[in-house]
């Protein structure tokens, strides 16, 4: 590391260009990466709040819970441990002022699902006219002890508290009473409810319905599979670029310093130092790179309003950082091949 | 015998009617304690001959021999080690690594070769001689092309080799300095019993070498 460090620090523009570039990659690519994960779990927050890992629903719906109906004749006789039946509606909340899109998921009073709702203020619903809204209704004008509407029903409901991670498919969720939910659906009284949320394994039952595990459930959600595979062409698409960039880069640093290694190699000085000085040059590049990029998201993340789809997960972003001094690593093969091919005797002539 | 020995080399660069000899039938020796010259014109081989004496490449036939051992059977690591130990070449340009400082090029060799180079008495004389210890703290692109090349001379005999090797080593010296480099390599060859070889057209040399080839389309001949 002795020849890159003191090169780095004699070529502080060159070098600082460099690391600017690959820092602008970084920081792009964990900004992507947050809205990404921001975006997705604005499909997933709420089912993975719940801890379920299956989901039984009608197989008409094709997966989709919320447009499932499961008949009261279909419900197996004995409901399995940590399982709950739900019901989902999508539809129009309002109040006086404001019109919002949402989703209502209907639960039994007493079901594991209810208790895993994690209230930001206020209480749990425990009368059939009580609801918990999502919190990002909060931030849109929604107040504690509110009367509201929802969906088909006429029937008015206090908002009594407000939850976080309650968001399903990308509309806020509105927990309350599953005895309201035919009526906000507008769907008749054979109807039991939407699905079996389960924290186990479940299986079908019988014909009408269908098992889906909780990444099938996600993948099912309109929109959430093209969603993601966009983000992650994107981002597949940025690190290779990057590869690109380092390996244009340091082929560029490598050629133009050719003559003055190729002594080096004269001088008795092996390949391999130069290789690994090399390496340790383009690691210590990615490192600074990719720190300050990850500095400059995470005030990003600070600055940018609440309300915006971002999500930086630390485990995220130290894996985006790991595979970005990767791809640095890659792109200094070409690089290091070249200094392993140095012929000391073109800088000497004969 | 101590110091290096040509017997018979040859070097034959291309093929067909691209085929240029470099090297005709050299025989040559550099012995340990001497200063040796190796005079010619542009394009006589001259590099050729240097780079073959260091172990940077073979010949096409012949033998080359460094205190009697065979050095042209040597290749990849084992010719990186030895040319670090024993081989220190002066070149005409790109000596200094020019992001490091000139004190940093010779911790660059210690970094490199942890052991027998050296000693600090022997290196302040050196780089008193040469006239650079004022000069340790600049880098290689603030120096003159005649301070470089006594910081590259004085870099070559850091690693304390048994061989210096200098490929025009004059050639950005003015007349006092090429005096004094000379004697200098007259002073390393006689005094370190190192063999010194020289290949240059400045005639200015001739005075204090001890042996004296030239070297003329691939042909040497020694100066009685």
């Amino acid at each position: 590391m002795f020849l890159a460090i003191n090169e780095m620090k004699k070529e502080k523009l060159r070098y600082g260009l460099v690391i600017g570039v690959i820092l602008l990659v970084a920081y792009l690519i964990f900004i992507l990466s947050a809205l990404a994960a921001g975006l997705s779990s604005q499909n997933t927050a709420a089912v993975d709040s719940w801890q379920a890992k299956s989901v039984v629903m009608s197989k008409d719906a094709n997966g989709n819970l919320a447009q499932s109906l499961i008949k009261e004749s279909d419900l197996p006789e004995k409901q399995a441990k940590d399982t709950d039946l739900v019901g989902l509606a999508q539809g129009i909340i309002k109040n006086d002022q404001d019109r919002q899109s949402a989703t209502y998921i209907g639960t039994k009073a007493q079901s594991n699902l209810k208790q895993s709702i994690k209230l930001t203020a206020g209480r749990t619903y425990h009368d059939s006219n009580e609801v918990v809204l999502s919190n990002k209704l909060e931030a849109q004008g929604f107040k504690l002890n509110q009367k509201i509407k929802i969906g088909m029903s006429d029937q008015e409901f206090t908002v009594v508290g407000f939850a976080k991670n309650a968001v399903y498919n990308m509309a806020p969720v509105v927990y309350g009473d599953l005895s309201n939910w035919a009526g906000i659906k507008g769907v008749g009284n054979q109807f039991a409810g939407s699905g079996l949320i389960s924290k186990e394994q479940l299986k079908a039952g019988n014909d009408n319905l269908q098992s889906y595990d909780k990444q099938e459930l996600f993948n099912k959600m309109p929109g959430y599979s093209a969603q993601n595979q966009t983000f992650l062409f994107m981002i597949a698409f940025l690190i290779v670029i990057s590869v690109v960039i380092v390996a244009i880069f340091l082929y560029i640093l490598t050629v133009q310093k050719l003559e003055n290694l190729a002594v080096l190699r004269a001088q008795g000085i092996p390949s391999a130092y130069l290789i690994k000085n090399t390496l340790g040059q383009t690691v210590l590049m990615m490192v600074l790179a990719v720190v300050l990029g990850a500095v400059l998201a995470a005030g990003t993340a600070l600055a940018i309003p609440a309300s915006a789809p971002i999500l930086f997960d630390p485990k995220l972003m130290v894996v985006t950082g790991l595979a970005l001094i990767i791809t640095g690593i890659i792109g200094a093969i070409i690089p290091m091949r070249i200094i392993a091919k140095i012929d000391p005797v073109t800088v000497i002539g004969g | 015998m101590k110091g290096l020995t040509l017997e018979k080399v040859n070097k034959v660069f291309g093929s067909g009617l691209n085929q240029v000899q470099a090297l005709k039938d050299v025989d040559f020796e550099a012995k340990e304690g001497e200063l040796t010259l190796i005079l010619g014109p542009s394009g006589s081989g001259k590099s050729t001959l240097l780079t073959i004496l260091g172990g940077l490449q073979q010949p096409t036939s012949g033998t080359v021999l460094v205190n009697g051992k065979r050095l042209d059977s040597m290749q990849g690591k084992a010719a990186d080690a030895f040319r670090l130990s024993n081989i220190g070449f002066v070149l005409q340009s790109y000596n200094l690594v020019p992001y490091l400082s000139v004190e940093d090029q010779f911790v660059l060799v210690d970094k490199v070769k942890k052991e027998g180079n050296l000693d600090k008495k022997t290196f302040d004389e050196y780089i008193d001689r040469l006239g650079i210890k004022r000069l340790l703290h600049k880098f290689p692109g603030e120096l003159s092309g005649g301070q470089s090349q006594r910081v590259a001379i004085a870099r070559a005999l850091y690693a304390d080799p048994e061989f210096i090797l200098a490929d025009e080593p004059t050639a950005a010296l003015d007349s006092n300095r090429v005096k004094e480099v000379a004697q200098l390599f007259k002073d390393i060859a006689e005094k370190s019993g190192k063999a010194v070889v020289v290949v240059t057209h400045d005639l200015r040399l001739k005075e204090q070498a001890d042996k004296i080839y030239h070297l003329i389309d691939g042909q040497i001949s020694i100066e009685q």
